[in-house]
């Protein structure tokens, strides 16, 4: 096998497929440092692959799907809010819950509404002069506008995360909500707000899946892609340019897998699709020894009563 | 706002109220899927308590599902109670399922108890081998086991799924692949009237073994003392990081004996879908049973008929599956949510 030939559909399916773990991963990522930890991410994005899906079939219209992807995921997401930061529940187990209520209940909408035709969905476009480029023109330049929407999404979250007041607020509230609190904040509203985007942008990188790239709905179409958000979280230090980094590495391996299988390589087909979930613990291990200095938030999954340090 | 109610009657609402409330809501939700599906809510229910609870048989039946359910749920109580959030109780299952397979095929046919012996031993090893690993890595590097866990959980899938379909693929089973059957000597038996296996009642020993370790054991007074604070559990003297891959050990165990139940109670033959979630619902189980093994006996008793009764439910009216799924989701999270209204109701009615 070349080399090069093999690596530059790969390299540009990492990035087509880097959406769907970037942009939840960033939610995540704001609903952490705000104290909340959403294992259901992975129902969010059910609920925003099955929402936009819906919409889009229905009324012709992908913008609409996406819209409608995201207040799918914020809506489940809301629950998770209401359980975790008013009736202080305990967040993993909520999150299990949430998990499981919505892999059922996105299969049920799909089969009780039926609806199975494949739309056209977003389809890679093609920019004048780089598109064209030898080499890395294919691979940058001639993704789906999404693909690019989810960079600015990253430099948007890095500045309103890191250069505004409601970023240092949210931040400072998964670090110690007592300050924020007495300095007259609304440490819940914080905490809602943070866990409805982390829903959004999760709902909306599950209806990248449907929208982007199978054109259709499968059931359980995220294959664990919310779990693996929340390590890519971990992995990027809860920073959005560690994420962005993390979500191309594990795309990568993904993507990696995916083209092996195709090529026939002489592994079985389960040996590698083990392989990213394989390569992410090792990744997260290494990140751990390496980096002795840790950044995860202090409060993370600890619910604030009012009061209490 | 602060209620005065007579203490008896606060006393009562606080407890009952938030249990009414909640599965009123979890009900009435799925009410209004199963109308939207076609059916009448009467029937579905009814039709699901009496497919769990009906007969004897039935019971049996339930029995059987629950007997998964109660053996992640005991190691899930352990390794909770320590503060440690295991959430690769399904990975640990299934690797229990593989180590039960080779005592139970691999290994030639050897006089019943001793075969099954063998299969609890191996089926244990392997699940807390899985188990240890995401324990140890936590008590070393300090990384999440919550993620940990979980990845190893879909890596145990695909190395099962690796297993039936290549090299131990069954050459005689048509049709899905599965891998070669136990030896008949490699079978659970048989409770004669019930119709469950004796899984069950391994479970319920199990049951016994970790309220015993829990309430009256020296190693039991460290867990529960790590989970209630690991720095002064420290100071104390109890080696954290011992507590953390031994609990894990245990746990990841128990799992795997769920899967060896699996194997040597229902399926008789390594498969994919031998558990269908159990370790996750282990999960919720074990919290649901306020993390006392009494309480997650009842649970996974309650699950099991839920569980038992959805089969049939679909199977005599034809609903669809995933609305049992909600269904069993939603009563799920509405047992999860009740202690904490429940404490709630209590402050806003100035109880202790």
């Amino acid at each position: 096998m070349d080399f090069f030939p093999l690596m530059v559909p790969v390299l540009a399916a990492t990035l087509r497929m880097s959406f769907a773990l970037l942009v939840p991963s960033l939610g995540e990522a704001i609903s952490e440092r705000s104290g909340v930890y959403n294992v259901g991410v992975e129902g969010y994005m059910l609920m925003g692959a099955i929402s936009s899906y819906l919409v889009a079939v229905t009324t012709g219209n992908l913008w609409l799907g996406i819209v409608a992807g995201m207040l799918g995921g914020a809506a489940l997401s809301l629950v998770h809010a209401f359980l975790s930061v008013t009736l202080k529940t305990n967040q993993i187990i909520s999150g299990i819950a949430i998990w499981l209520f919505s892999m059922g209940f996105s299969s049920f909408i799909f089969r009780t509404v039926g609806i199975t035709d494949a739309i056209e969905g977003f389809a890679p476009i093609h920019i004048p002069v780089l598109s064209d480029l030898p080499g890395i023109g294919p691979i940058i330049f001639h993704q789906n506008v999404l693909f690019y929407i989810s960079i600015l999404l990253v430099v948007v979250f890095a500045i309103i995360m890191f250069r505004t007041r409601f970023g240092l607020i949210v931040r400072a509230t998964g670090e110690n909500p007592l300050a924020v609190d007495m300095a007259g904040y609304n440490v819940s509203l914080i905490r809602y707000v943070s866990v409805l985007i982390c829903g959004a942008m999760s709902g909306l990188g599950g209806s990248y899946l449907p929208l982007a790239v199978m054109y259709r709905f499968n059931e359980n179409m995220t294959a664990f892609r919310g779990f693996m958000a929340l390590a890519i979280v971990i992995f990027g230090r809860w920073n959005p340019w560690g994420i962005l980094g993390g979500s191309l590495l594990f795309a990568f391996v993904d993507a990696l897998q995916i083209r092996l299988q195709a090529v026939g390589v002489p592994i079985p087909f389960p040996l590698l699709l083990m392989l990213p979930y394989v390569v992410t613990i090792v990744v997260l291990v290494g990140v751990a020894a390496v980096i002795k200095r840790v950044a995860i938030p202090r409060k993370l999954a600890i619910p604030y009563i009012k009061g209490e340090a | 706002m602060r209620f005065r109610l007579s203490p008896r009657l606060a006393l009562y609402i606080s407890k009952i109220l938030p249990l009414l409330a909640v599965l009123g809501i979890a009900f009435g939700v799925t009410s209004i899927l199963i109308v939207i599906s076609g059916f009448s809510p009467g029937e579905v229910f009814g039709g699901i308590f009496s497919g769990g609870f009906g007969s004897v048989y039935r019971f049996g039946q339930t029995l059987n599902q629950a007997t998964p359910l109660l053996l992640c749920a005991l190691g899930l109580i352990l390794v909770f109670r320590a503060g440690i959030w295991n959430i690769g109780a399904e990975g640990q299952l299934y690797m229990g399922a593989v180590g039960a397979l080779i005592a139970g095929h691999f290994i030639p046919s050897i006089p019943g108890p001793l075969q099954l012996l063998l299969m609890g031993i191996l089926a244990f090893i392997f699940g807390a081998a899985w188990g240890v690993i995401p324990g140890y890595l936590r008590a070393r590097f300090n990384t999440n086991e919550i993620i940990t866990s979980l990845l190893m959980v879909f890596i145990a899938i695909w190395f099962v799924a690796y297993l039936i379909k290549f090299p131990w693929r069954s050459t005689t089973a048509a049709g899905f692949p599965v891998s070669e059957a136990v030896w008949p000597t490699a079978q659970l038996p048989i409770i004669p009237e019930l119709g469950a296996h004796a899984g069950i009642l391994i479970a319920l020993g199990l049951a016994v073994v970790v309220w015993f370790i829990l309430q009256k054991s020296a190693y039991g007074y460290r867990i529960k003392a790590t989970g209630v604070n690991p720095d002064t559990a420290l100071y104390g003297g109890i080696s954290v990081r011992k507590i953390i891959v031994t609990s894990m050990l245990l746990s990841g165990g128990l799992a795997g004996l769920a899967g060896m139940a699996q194997v040597a109670g229902i399926f008789h033959v390594l498969a994919d879908n031998i558990s269908v979630s159990y370790g996750f619902l282990g999960i919720v189980v074990a919290f649901i049973g306020r993390l006392h093994p009494l309480g997650a006996v009842i649970t996974a008793i309650f699950l099991g008929g839920l569980l038992a009764g959805s089969h049939y439910v679909q199977a005599s009216l034809g609903i669809d599956v995933t609305v049992v799924h909600v269904l069993v989701a939603t009563i799920m999270l509405a047992l999860v949510i009740q202690p904490f209204i429940e404490q709630r109701l209590e402050n806003l009615f100035k109880l202790h």
